[in-house]
């Protein structure tokens, strides 16, 4: 039944016309695949990403296609997007801090999407609920959730968005810059668990960043956004190994120096202080 | 003064200094550039390491920890000193405290070319601000939405004194804004007319127009594409090699403090858990903290057919 | 008061809802391949990001041609203007001109609106219009006096407080908040007992009463701004507090001190007008808003143009102030700049 993700010819452009924020971009992403979509601020990675889950702001407008498991999305109504939003799409941000409530504990949080999409109550619920943190490797489960968002590390904090993202089973997660503001250890874990869950859920997901290593880390596939349009995309090895496009090369160069500058210097010493 | 062992008889920065394991437990001198990019020294290399750091410990009002637990440290002319660690490692707040920026110290002294900083009298305050300059890591937050860039530019050299004329300064920023890849006829925009990555070579034109020996940097990077982040670090460099600079970079992130620092310091939770030359502390690290740091910077694929 | 929407509103444009617009597909071919560098980017894809709080989509203010047809487009603003330059129309003419002059009680008592009288006379015979047009200049020189005492006296403390130690700060704060307790009408009150009834004094005491509010204002706007790196960079630049004060702090709050200042007038017009008629305000022979309202009350039954008169126009001056606060603030406020 379910194809996926289908974009066809998506433009977005300001109601105050100027140049497109993406144009004509065509891109597919199969059920249960995952796709890490690519470019620098301002290239319009999240404009794609905010498309696709029906929240681009007012005075934009969107045109072409967007098909979600055969039903097309471009041009839906707000009670349409109800049904999709949450339930078969669902978002994490950059800063989790922006999806929590600041004032509501989080095991309350994470229980009303849970109460609203299965209908639990009470003890059953949580019961989900716990499930549901154990879910994204978080212990002290009890304490996390009587917690409320400022008291616990961002790693976690994204933990707890991500589960409350999944709570719903949805076919589609699109992750936008989940792990930027993030420690690098902490970004590994937080990968790790994306990476895990996408696969034990044979959930598509659309990992959006401007760190190429990062995107290949959780992706089967990448895809290279410029000024609005698509440069390049095909399988992550071998768009690293062989990038077409010049800019894609310069991506992949520009990660390639950072990784050799931690390589060498992890060379013994005297063969770098020659 | 307790002189550093790290920086006794370096002359000229010519290779990296002899790091001591030795001792005294936190102390890491940071080696010149070693083998890339040799800064030329600068004159009064001889006058020993710019800052000095020895067991400074500060907490932040109202905290239970110390942010800062006893730390040595001794930056030497033209070196490069990275300090890595996570968030609430304590590595801004230790670039804070060398920069002056934070006074209050529970315990240790701060020493500035030899001799204890002090800020109080403004003759030596100034001469300590023109001497070390500070990058800071947002670009969105280091600019003065209200003010031109061309002004913004102008604003230490109005406010240290360094060049009484109008026509002086306009020439001097116009050349600045050259040295760092920048149009000089940006001056006259506004910040928010720029990039990220412009932004960032401001700021940087901006702290070398004091000519100083020392640029603290913290996270100067971080917040950039990763295409832009290599033009920067490229900057840093030549830069650095050009005018002897010291150079102290903050960064969680291993792989550009790698790319640009001849030494680390490892931090977590306030202390120092490893100190010495980058091949040495990414190629052996002695701690599990450092091998963890290390194996979470995210690699590129590799393809396998 | 509603004057702390701060400059950090950035956030809002994520939350909004797109309208579910359409346009033809296969216009998505066409459009020039603009392949620009990464300088002078738009910035609305990056608008799209759950702003964090120091995002760059609060740009400054500074397009400035294109101002005055925005402000055209602004209805609050408009009104405000048009109702407070009203306002001021009437008190510059009555600098030079009035129907009567303010002693002088040829006409009938208690007459109704004519044409020699537009608003009809008092009881003792006196030109209503000449009394409202001169109690106008009253109200205003108090309103425009007192928010400009408040605007001084309050910035002044408010930035000393945000440059404080820890602990004055806190101190200043806890003043400011027992002062707020007071109402600004008790608070003028008092010092206009101690002091002896003028004009210059029910200015003061008003002025004063307000710059509690003003002060804590500024004391967040200056904290705020204050911990942006841009300060810390002018003081490793070497910049004295003075002039990081003059250069960033203000600079960066002033649209929302005008604001205030606009709203401030509003307040002071009518706290004059109601110690005026309490009869604690601005003393005759000086003519007074409120004091012809309370002067009107026994005869507002057969008279009742002569209180409605001044009644309005203390309406006319007060919302015309706080729709000129409103339309200000829409126009300094980024988001809701860029969506004009």
């Amino acid at each position: 039944m379910s194809a996926g993700l289908a974009i066809a010819g998506l433009t977005v452009r300001a109601a105050s016309a100027g140049r497109p924020l993406l144009e004509a971009v065509d891109l597919q992403l199969p059920a249960g695949q995952r796709l890490g979509l690519l470019g620098e601020s301002g290239s319009g990675k999240s404009t794609l990403a905010y498309a696709v889950a029906g929240l681009l702001p007012a005075g934009l407008a969107a045109a072409g296609s967007i098909q979600l498991d055969d039903q097309e999305l471009v041009g839906a109504d707000e009670r349409t997007w109800r049904t999709v939003r949450g339930a078969k799409v669902a978002l994490v941000f950059q800063e989790p801090a922006t999806a929590l409530d600041p004032l509501m504990r989080l095991g309350r949080q994470l229980a009303e999407p849970l109460r609203r999409h299965h209908g639990l109550r009470g003890e059953a619920l949580e019961q989900a609920v716990r499930q549901a943190l154990a879910a994204v490797a978080l212990d002290e489960v009890d304490q996390i959730a009587r917690a409320f968002p400022h008291q616990v590390s961002g790693g976690q904090r994204q933990r707890v968005a991500l589960a409350m993202a999944l709570a719903c089973d949805p076919t589609l997660l699109i992750a936008d810059e989940p792990t930027t503001a993030l420690d690098a250890t902490v970004q590994r874990g937080v990968l790790e668990l994306i990476d895990r869950l996408a696969r034990q859920r044979s959930m598509s997901l659309l990992f959006v960043t401007h760190d190429i290593a990062v995107a290949a880390a959780v992706s089967d596939r990448l895809a290279v956004l410029r000024s609005g349009r698509l440069v390049e995309h095909g399988p992550a090895a071998q768009l690293v190994a062989r990038p077409r496009h010049p800019y894609t090369a310069r991506l992949v160069a520009s990660a390639r120096r950072f990784q050799t500058a931690l390589d060498r210097a992890g060379q013994p010493m005297e063969e770098v202080l020659r | 003064m307790k002189p550093s062992p790290a920086a006794a008889g370096v002359d000229g920065g010519a290779t990296a200094s002899p790091i001591n394991d030795g001792p005294p437990r936190n102390t890491a001198g940071a080696g010149g550039p070693g083998g890339r990019g040799t800064a030329p020294g600068h004159p009064d290399d001889a006058a020993g390491p710019i800052i000095e750091l020895s067991g400074v410990s500060y907490r932040y009002p109202g905290q239970k920890r110390d942010a800062v637990n006893r730390l040595d440290l001794s930056l030497g002319a033209g070196q490069a000193l990275g300090l890595v660690g996570e968030s609430g490692s304590g590595k801004s707040t230790s670039l804070a405290i060398m920069a002056g920026l934070i006074r209050d110290l529970r315990n240790g002294h701060v020493r500035f070319e030899g001799a204890p900083l002090t800020l109080r009298s403004p003759a030596r305050r100034r001469y300590f601000r023109r001497r070390v300059q500070v990058v800071f890591q947002d670009p969105y937050n280091s600019l003065d939405p209200r003010q031109r860039i061309g002004a913004a530019l102008a604003e230490p050299l109005i406010a240290l004194g360094l060049e009484p004329s109008r026509e002086g300064r306009r020439s001097r920023c116009a050349a600045m804004l050259a040295a760092v890849g920048l149009e000089p006829a940006m001056a006259e925009r506004w910040p928010h007319e720029f990039s990220g990555g412009q932004r960032q070579r401001i700021t940087i034109a901006r702290a070398l127009l004091t000519e100083p020996r020392a640029l603290l940097a913290d996270e100067p990077v971080s917040a950039l594409d990763q295409a832009t982040k290599v033009e920067l670090v490229d900057l840093l460099r030549t830069i650095a090699a050009q005018r002897g600079l010291a150079l102290v970079m903050v960064s969680h992130d291993l792989a550009v403090v790698a790319e640009l620092c001849s030494h680390l310091i490892v931090m977590a939770r306030g202390r120092v858990v490893e100190a010495g030359a980058t091949g040495q502390v990414l190629g052996h690290p002695r701690q599990t903290y450092t091998r963890d740091l290390i194996a979470a910077v995210p690699r590129l694929p590799v393809e396998n057919d | 008061m509603t004057a702390l929407t701060g400059p950090t509103t950035a956030g809002r444009e994520a939350d909004r809802r797109p309208p579910a617009t359409t346009t033809d597909p296969t216009y998505a071919t066409s459009g020039p391949a603009a392949d620009r560098p990464t300088a002078l980017d738009s910035p609305a894809p990056d608008a799209l990001q759950p702003a964090s709080p120091s995002s760059p989509a609060a740009a400054p203010a500074d397009d400035r041609p294109a101002r005055a047809g925005r402000a055209r487009r602004r209805p609050t603003l408009v009104v405000g203007a048009v109702l407070v330059g009203l306002g001021l129309l009437v008190a510059v003419v009555s600098l030079f001109w009035t129907p009567y002059n303010l002693t002088d009680t040829a006409g009938g008592r208690l007459e109704a609106p004519s044409l020699d009288h537009w608003l009809g006379t008092d009881k003792l015979g006196r030109d209503t219009a000449s009394f409202v047009m001169v109690g106008t200049r009253i109200a205003l020189q108090v309103g425009l006096g007192a928010a400009g005492i408040a605007a001084l006296a309050g910035t002044a403390v408010g930035l000393a407080a945000a440059w404080a130690k820890p602990w004055l700060d806190d101190a200043a704060a806890s003043v400011f908040d027992v002062m707020l307790a007071f109402p600004t009408l008790l608070l003028a009150m008092v010092i206009g007992a101690a002091q002896g009834r003028s004009t210059a004094t029910v200015i003061i005491a008003i002025g004063l009463a307000q710059s509690a509010y003003v002060a804590r204002l500024s004391r967040i706007l200056a904290r705020r701004v204050r911990g942006q790196a841009f300060v810390t960079a002018a003081i490793v630049s070497g910049s004295s507090l003075w002039a990081i004060t003059f250069r960033h702090l203000l600079p960066n709050m002033w649209t929302m001190l005008v604001v205030n200042f606009a709203l401030s007038f509003g307040v002071g017009v009518l706290a004059e007008a109601t110690l005026s008629y309490l009869g604690l305000g601005v003393p005759p022979p000086n003519a007074s808003l409120g004091r012809l309202m309370k002067e009107a009350q026994q005869t507002v039954l057969t008279a009742p143009v002569e209180a409605i008169a001044p009644g309005v126009m203390v309406l006319v001056l007060v919302i015309g102030a706080n729709y000129l606060a409103d339309g200000l603030r829409e126009l300094a406020d980024p988001v809701a700049r860029g969506r004009a």
